[in-house]
């Protein structure tokens, strides 16, 4: 039995959407426990007095990375196999900045602020109702945003497909950058905390 | 030296990483299309009637706006379950490689070998075969392949564009991997008639 499960065909849809959901509650869980269910954490993340979140994704990108690596070496996992979202670069860039701004006004990213929601914030209700609009209104605004939307169009590009690098070395990299990246944070947390910054 | 559990972890986070990159330069582990079918290739087989059975992975509204002849669809997510037992040689393509070679690897792993890939999918069918592009000025030694192209793009009810480009018939000549992929943006849709 190996993965992914839904494409081999070991499990359905209906499955594939158990999976889903049990997945979606225990990192909504991990969130909450992480303290990411707080905006003042999150907000301090741009501030640099708090650096949980950069530490939080660092971990689950590397750690992410690693297992894909090890499973697909052992022919559990076929990363060929793996849905990738494609990529348009410079509209992908425009929407991060903009979700950067959305997440220092709002305190709370999509996932965060459904985490807030459940656990009865009601700043993570407002985010939340936030998102349903702007999801509503880029619907509405789709026709016209569509030719930008799927502008610069690279496929489904892999950081290993587009500097050529085997997967390993590429791997070894990233999990080198975020240690320092760790260590760093750590420096600018006592710096701007400890500093009276 | 006493380490956290964090520091622990960065430091398990860094062997494996380290293992991985000896691993990978050492040993690479690709899916290896060893079977691959060019387009021209495709065109005689189905001209001169061979049996092939031709598989288009993509979804079925791709496959009803365009599909090469004598083509069934089977998108990729019924890939793993469609029955493909047969001994007649299995031919898979999509719009350009990439759904392609995901369903090559899935049909490797069912244990079935007779399969080939088309290289350039239907992108390629539609700019090499049924539509392709020959020089005004032709060279001794292309005369041949150039007729032959035309009575192959004619019998697929297709037809020759000329060009400037002294180059365009390289792309019949070059067996190798290494091509230039065509890029559509406009849809595949039937010219004249």
């Amino acid at each position: 039995m190996n993965g992914p499960f839904y494409i081999n065909g070991w499990i359905g849809e209906e499955a594939s959407l158990i999976f889903a959901l049990v997945i979606g509650i225990a990192f909504g869980f991990f969130l909450e426990r992480a303290g990411l269910g707080s905006a003042k954490k999150l907000a301090a993340q741009f501030y640099g007095t708090d650096m949980t979140v950069f530490k939080m994704m660092f971990t689950a990108i590397i750690t992410a990375m690693i297992g894909l690596f090890w499973f697909d070496l052992f022919g559990w996992m076929d990363l060929e196999l793996v849905y990738l979202t494609p990529t348009f670069i410079i509209p992908q860039l425009i929407g991060g900045l903009v979700f950067g701004v959305g997440f220092i006004i709002g305190g709370y990213c999509p996932g965060t602020s459904c985490v807030a929601g459940a656990t009865g914030s009601l700043d993570g209700w407002m985010n939340i109702l936030g998102m349903l609009s702007g999801i509503l209104i880029f619907g509405e605004l789709y026709p016209i945003l569509e030719r930008f939307y799927s502008s610069t169009p690279m496929g489904e590009i892999t950081l290993v497909d587009y500097f050529g690098l085997p997967s390993g070395i590429m791997l070894f990299i990233l999990v080198t950058v975020a240690l320092v990246g760790f260590w760093a944070s750590g420096k600018i947390e006592s710096k701007t905390t400890g500093g009276g910054g | 030296m006493n380490l956290s559990l964090n520091q622990k972890l960065g430091v398990l986070a860094f062997v494996l990483s380290l293992i991985a990159m000896v691993i990978s330069v050492s040993y690479s582990k690709q899916t290896v299309i060893e079977n691959e079918i060019t387009v021209l290739e495709l065109a005689k087989a189905i001209r001169s009637r061979e049996k092939v059975l031709l598989i288009d992975v993509r979804d079925q509204e791709s496959f009803w706006e365009f599909h090469i002849p004598t083509a069934s669809s089977i998108p990729l997510s019924e890939i793993p379950y469609a029955d493909l037992e047969t001994q007649i040689p299995l031919v898979i393509y999509s719009g350009d490689d990439s759904l392609a070679t995901k369903a090559y690897s899935i049909i490797l792993n069912r244990r079935i070998s007779n399969v080939a890939l088309l290289k350039g999918g239907v992108h390629d069918w539609y700019e090499r075969i049924l539509y392709p592009k020959i020089p005004f000025e032709l060279a001794e030694q292309n005369k041949t392949l150039a007729s032959e192209i035309k009575e192959i793009a004619e019998f697929f009810g297709g037809k020759i564009n000329r060009t400037e480009d002294e180059t365009s018939l390289d792309y019949y000549r070059d067996t190798n991997s290494k091509r230039i992929q065509t890029k559509r943006e406009t849809p595949l849709v039937r010219m004249g008639c």
